[in-house]
């Protein structure tokens, strides 16, 4: 833990010190399945965009530990997922994705980390994924105002869909304690409640065993799409589409796995 | 406070007569304190300046005991002719501006600011606030072509909402802090003035947390003690600037008569728990609301010189780009976190 952090607090030794651990938990926990990581540069800026559920964010932290892994064509990237203010200020939680490579999602920071070349990950569902009942489990939510489209656009970088199934089951999110936020306000924004949280008390914080799939897509020139970054309908329509694209993978991937547990 | 007077101490140069105004003569307000010790150093050694005027509430001689000064160098320099001014005076806007005029500056240094938060919040706020107003009023009426005034990156504020990186162009958001509250007031004065005077090159650098500096600076005393306060759950990411690297950018932007404000830091950055280990402190992590409320009990008794507020610079990001002053003047930082963290470990304040 005492390497050189980045600028962005990433601390590459912290997911080296992880990585026995992370295998074990992708490949006997969760069991992921990666289709089409070669569709993820090699180097230079990307977007990806994947879609976001679960009382936690494990999609994070499996799509940091499984993209930064090899895989046929594909020689592994510690890409820097964009997550949502109450993550990223939560305790512990916020500092520990903060030296894993997320930053707080804000288009200042994503332009930096482009520029720098990065690979981005970015879940436009926001808090609306992160937040929303196990009842609505692989129904993607409301794309926010396009502002990942904008940014791809500006800063001319690719976007690459990714289809993520398993983050529900993993966490899923059966209710939300609103009242206690006045309590809890400098913790999160609710308190979740899962099958084992937080009746387990913090052993329910622990991940279900649920299968994982994700499915990388084809990179999409959002240049070519949006030739005007003020174009609101241009831009609403290529989020629409990678969004509607979402929504099919995902559900192709659930008919696929079969069972979420086994 | 000294004396309102303003006193010749070297020089018999005639006053009466009003000198031509150049740039060869640099007036420094603040000129006794800790970067205006070492600014005066610089202008010492620059044979494109021909005097140097020492404004300050201290005579010079008397400087704060400990501090490693060459009191007695400077104040024999040939070059240097020293004014007792006391910027919370009313009037002294009016004193200083003959100054300005009768020595025939066309160049001014503002650096008369508190280098750390003190109890004494009535004279920080009458120094920094009123005191920057005197000055500007002084530039004004004196004509001056080049101004340069001090702030602190820590007016900011440090917040969850901050980017990873604040630029110049980011509001100042200071923390409910009457000494961060003041220094941004002054920041802001300083501005308006430059939007008001296009005529004068006025630039504002903000200068980063410094370290290692004198034992009474904030940084520096927080983290010479053995034991440091931290918050459960938070470690932000810190810069730290070394005196010697705000001195050269100090200089640099007044002789590129730079404009607008620039954040002046060090290089590279570290987290918090980072800096502590390699200082070998132990840290206390507290609760974030157990330890505002005890640093607000704390500071209030006056048992300590950290305002409550500043707990929030050890919780929330609040890292400067310095990229404006690197392209503008061509400063890059000669000291990177590391290397000042061995220097603070090193040095005997540390112990």
């Amino acid at each position: 833990m005492s390497g050189d952090v980045d600028a962005f607090g990433k601390d590459p030794a912290v997911l080296e010190a992880l990585r026995p651990r992370l295998d074990v938990l992708l490949d006997s926990w969760f069991r992921v399945i990666v289709e089409g990581a070669a569709h993820v540069p090699a180097d230079g800026r990307v977007i990806l965009v994947a879609n976001h559920g679960g009382a936690l964010p494990w999609d994070a932290l499996v799509l940091i530990a499984a993209l930064s892994r090899s895989a046929p064509g594909f020689s592994g990237r510690q890409v820097r997922p964009l997550v949502e203010d109450a993550v990223m200020t939560a305790p512990f939680l916020g500092t520990f994705l903060n030296r894993l490579g997320c930053v707080r999602a804000s288009q200042d920071n994503a332009t930096r980390l482009l520029n720098q070349g990065e690979a981005c990950l970015v879940f436009p569902e926001g808090e609306q994924g992160l937040g929303k009942n196990y009842r609505r489990r692989h129904q993607l939510q409301r794309f926010g105002r396009g502002g990942f489209v904008r940014l791809a656009v500006r800063t001319h970088t690719p976007l690459v869909p990714v289809a993520v199934v398993g983050a529900e089951d993993t966490a899923p999110l059966l209710g939300r304690i609103d009242a206690f936020s006045s309590f809890f306000a400098d913790l999160l924004p609710w308190l979740p409640v899962t099958p084992t949280f937080p009746f387990l008390g913090p052993l329910g914080l622990l991940p279900l065993p649920a299968r994982w799939r994700i499915r990388i897509g084809a990179p999409v020139d959002a240049n070519e799409r949006v030739k005007d970054e003020t174009d609101a309908v241009a831009i609403n329509a290529l989020a629409t589409s990678v969004r509607d694209r979402l929504q099919r993978d995902v559900s192709d991937l659930v008919e696929q796995r079969g069972g979420a547990f086994f | 406070m000294a004396t309102r007077t303003s006193t010749k101490k070297t020089q018999p140069r005639s006053r009466t007569a009003k000198a031509v105004a150049t740039h060869r003569v640099v007036a420094v307000t603040g000129a006794f304190g800790f970067f205006g010790r070492r600014v005066l150093a610089r202008l010492e050694e620059d044979p494109e300046i021909d005097r140097v005027v020492a404004v300050d509430v201290r005579s010079g001689l008397h400087l704060d005991p400990g501090e490693e000064s060459d009191a007695s160098v400077i104040t024999r320099h040939p070059k240097l002719s020293a004014h007792t001014l006391d910027l919370t005076a009313p009037g002294s806007d009016r004193e200083l501006a003959d100054i300005l005029v009768n020595e025939g500056a066309q160049s001014l240094l503002h650096l008369a600011f508190l280098s750390t938060p003190t109890h004494h919040m009535e004279m920080a706020h009458e120094l920094e606030t009123i005191g920057t107003h005197y000055v500007l009023n002084a530039a004004s009426a004196a004509g001056i072509s080049r101004l340069l005034s001090i702030s602190s990156t820590m007016c900011y504020g440090a917040r969850p909402d901050n980017p990873a990186f604040l630029t110049e162009d980011h509001p100042l958001r200071p923390p409910p802090s009457r000494s961060l509250r003041d220094k941004a007031d002054a920041d802001d004065q300083v501005r308006r003035f430059a939007a008001e005077h296009p005529e004068v090159a006025v630039a504002v650098a903000r200068l980063g947390a410094l370290l290692p500096s004198a034992r009474d600076h904030f940084w520096t005393r927080l983290l010479s003690r053995p034991v440091v306060p931290a918050v459960l759950g938070y470690d932000p990411l810190l810069q730290f600037l070394h005196p010697d690297d705000g001195v050269a950018a100090l200089w640099g932007l007044w002789r590129a008569a730079a404009r607008g404000p620039f954040n002046v830091i060090g290089a590279s950055q570290l987290p918090l728990s980072h800096v502590l280990t390699r200082l070998k402190k132990i840290p206390v992590y507290l609760p974030a609301r157990l330890g505002q409320s005890l640093a607000a009990a704390l500071w209030s008794a006056q048992l300590v010189e950290m305002p409550q507020h500043f707990f929030g610079f050890l919780r929330w990001p609040w890292l400067c780009d310095d990229a404006r002053i690197r392209s503008t003047t061509g400063f890059t930082p000669q000291y990177d976190i590391k290397t000042v963290l061995n220097i603070l470990a090193t040095s005997k304040e540390a112990a």
